[in-house]
């Protein structure tokens, strides 16, 4: 009887505070958990500000761009191919990557380079437990996706690039330059004012008998060549 | 880079391609990352913190005394077809001595 009080009393708690929980959850916020772990939708409700950063990211979209699906049109492989050579960096939260190969074969978009893709760890302990940070961690967070090494596609090779820079030498990281504060936008070459920040020019001029002679000097400023990828 | 006067007009432009170059498996070029096998000697990307020096001579008619604006201007093109998205400029004036 005691017990079953308890767990009225419990209960009546519970309902009595859901209204609460509700009005304090700020509005845009979607509660969490949803179906699939590895969703950012599940991270959105403590992660507000890195997940909208990273919707308009191209990790968001490494798996439902335009581009993507010219390339996968181009690369004409069967799903198993796909699979095995496209996922691991496009969609590589995948549970089933032979499914999720043939949807993208069709044309369907998928959910790109969602946030367990570089935070990793225990998702089944997750919030009790912290994942691991990749903002001001290793370079080699990136190196996943972003070195070649043949046989594998080579997509991106900027890795390589960056570790014999002396950006790396000097201890640039990727994090660095490609996620100030902390920006989950991961800005690249699609970005106007990265670009800004990874060149500048210089001219002087001169006349001689054949017409002006200009010297142009281009200095890189990236960690890695330019341009890359 | 552009040379072109008060007005506007473009007299002469001149054009250098700052690329890596994929080969495939038969040493062929490919933009295709799927068939890279290597990455060709005669890429043209800057390297980090590299400075380039390019000396431009332009091809220009005689017009004696005439002021030009040399403009050369870095930009990004992720596809060929892309438009180019700026990086960096600089410009100066010189003037035609024939």
């Amino acid at each position: 009887m005691t017990g079953l009080r308890l767990a009225a009393i419990g209960l009546a708690a519970l309902v009595a505070a859901a209204p609460a929980l509700r009005a304090a959850t700020p509005a845009g916020l979607r509660p969490a958990p949803v179906a699939d772990p590895d969703d950012p939708e599940r991270c959105v409700a403590c992660h507000e500000r890195e997940v909208e950063a990273w919707r308009a990211s191209s990790h968001a979209k490494a798996a439902a761009t335009e581009g993507f699906f010219a390339s996968l049109h181009r690369f004409g492989a069967p799903a198993a191919d796909v699979a095995s050579r496209c996922l691991a960096c496009h969609t590589p939260a995948a549970r089933d990557p032979a499914a999720a190969a043939s949807r993208l074969i069709a044309g369907e978009p998928a959910p790109g380079v969602t946030c367990v893709a570089c935070h990793g760890g225990s998702r089944a302990a997750h919030p009790v437990r912290v994942l691991p940070r990749a903002v001001g961690a290793p370079a080699e967070t990136c190196a996943g996706c972003h070195r070649w090494q043949p046989p594998a596609v080579a997509c991106s090779t900027v890795y390589d690039g960056w570790r014999a820079s002396p950006a790396a030498a000097a201890g640039m990281t990727c994090q660095a330059c490609h996620m100030p504060d902390g920006s989950h936008r991961f800005e690249g070459s699609r970005s106007a004012a990265m670009l800004r920040r990874a060149a500048t020019v210089r001219m002087t001029a001169g006349t001689d008998a054949d017409g002006p002679v200009a010297i142009v000097e281009v200095r890189s400023l990236a960690g890695h060549r330019v341009p890359d990828g | 880079m552009t040379a072109e006067d008060p007005s506007g007009f473009v007299f002469a432009a001149e054009r250098r391609l700052y690329r890596n170059v994929g080969l495939d498996a038969s040493g062929n070029e490919t933009a295709l990352p799927w068939e890279i096998v290597a990455v060709a000697e005669r890429s043209t990307a800057l390297r980090p913190g590299e400075v380039r020096r390019e000396a431009i001579r332009l091809p220009l008619p005689p017009m004696p005394g005439q002021r030009l604006r040399l403009r050369a201007v870095l930009s990004y093109r992720r596809l060929p077809a892309d438009e180019p998205l700026p990086m960096a400029e600089a410009e100066t004036t010189a003037v035609m001595r024939r």
